[in-house]
């Protein structure tokens, strides 16, 4: 059991320091792109590490019991998929955090405040819209046709999904 | 492994049944407070599950089982987590997303899909500045006084801990 936690928590080390890598040293265009082909390579690798390494790692006592195989390896690539998704909110909200932008902007203000008006002018909300209108043209659920923006089958489906989800849980119109 | 892994999707299963439910059928406020909660309750849940679930040498073939450990025990509840976690994500893009509202409304508008200027008539997201000032305000990140807004202790903190990650990461500005 301990060895597919242990091999988990090490690719998953590993696919930190590469993204860390990729970001600071590529910055690619398509960030998030890159970071779920990088981490698909990296459950390759970690069924690899598996495959080629002796059951007790090395370092697990031979005292302690051991599991299956299959629910072994199954288990560290639910673990390490769960990582990646840890990961992945903690980019999003580093990424595009609209509240963490907002403190951000108040913080570094002349004198450390800011009136709504201002922070709409450092912060505009037109360019957040805008920027989330282009990436979902950029991953297929919106089509721009010169100024307009028109929602695909699929984008209708869960634009219909999400708005069932918030009238179920009474949460408003939002956004 | 499977007893740890069945526990916590019970579990899961049974907060999902109670947080749709009780979301239903009341207006909830402190949304975040009140899934944490309902979370907690949860991993008394889960125990409950690891120790009523059969062990797994007793009806699975060989590479299946996975000794009833410490180890079994923390990555079922990790599992548990990680859902949770995976939920909260999802359930709070539903909740605040920018590009869900245009989604939803783009979905509702006509066919042709529509421009900024149009969007902008049925989400007025210029509110949507003054709706996270106030959320930011009543959870202790930001103070007011007349009509500024000043980061909080524990807001400058955040600011500090996100500017320093995005910089590190080279994301930019983002937002």
């Amino acid at each position: 059991m301990l060895k597919g936690v242990l091999l988990a928590l090490a690719s998953f080390g590993v696919y930190l320091i590469l993204v860390v890598t990729l970001l600071r040293a590529v910055r690619p265009e398509r960030r998030f792109r890159h970071m779920s082909r990088l981490h698909l390579a990296m459950d390759g690798a970690l069924v690899a590490a598996y495959l080629l390494t002796p059951p007790d790692l090395w370092i697990i006592p031979a005292k302690l019991p051991r599991a299956g195989w299959l629910i072994d390896l199954g288990n560290a690539l639910v673990i390490h998929t769960f990582l990646y998704m840890g990961w992945s909110m903690l980019y999003f909200l580093l990424d595009r955090g609209f509240s963490a932008r907002i403190l951000i902007e108040i913080r570094h203000a002349p004198g450390g405040a800011l009136s709504e008006a201002e922070v709409g002018a450092v912060y505009a909300p037109d360019a957040v819209v805008t920027r989330r209108l282009l990436e979902m043209v950029d991953i297929g659920r919106l089509v721009r046709r010169g100024e307009r923006f028109q929602a695909t089958p699929r984008a209708r489906l869960e634009g219909r999904i999400f708005a069932f989800l918030k009238a179920f849980f009474h949460l408003g119109p939002g956004g | 492994m499977v007893r740890g892994l069945l526990a916590a999707a019970l579990t899961f299963a049974i907060y999902l049944g109670a947080q749709a439910t009780l979301f239903h059928a009341v207006r909830i406020r402190r949304k975040l407070s009140l899934m944490l909660a309902l979370w907690v309750v949860g991993g008394a849940v889960y125990a409950g599950f690891f120790t009523l679930l059969p062990d797994d040498a007793a009806y699975l073939p060989r590479p299946l089982v996975a000794p009833s450990d410490a180890v079994t025990w923390s990555s079922g509840l990790f599992v548990y987590w990680s859902l949770f976690s995976g939920y909260y994500q999802f359930f709070n893009m539903a909740d605040n997303s920018v590009g869900v509202r245009s989604l939803i409304e783009l979905t509702r508008g006509p066919e042709g899909g529509m421009t900024l200027v149009e969007l902008k008539r049925v989400y007025p997201y210029d509110a949507m500045l003054g709706r996270r000032l106030e959320r930011l305000v009543e959870a202790g990140f930001l103070e007011r006084a007349g009509g500024r807004y000043r980061c909080a202790p524990k807001g400058a903190a955040a600011a500090r801990t996100v500017g320093a990650l995005k910089a590190f990461l080279r994301l930019g500005p983002g937002g």
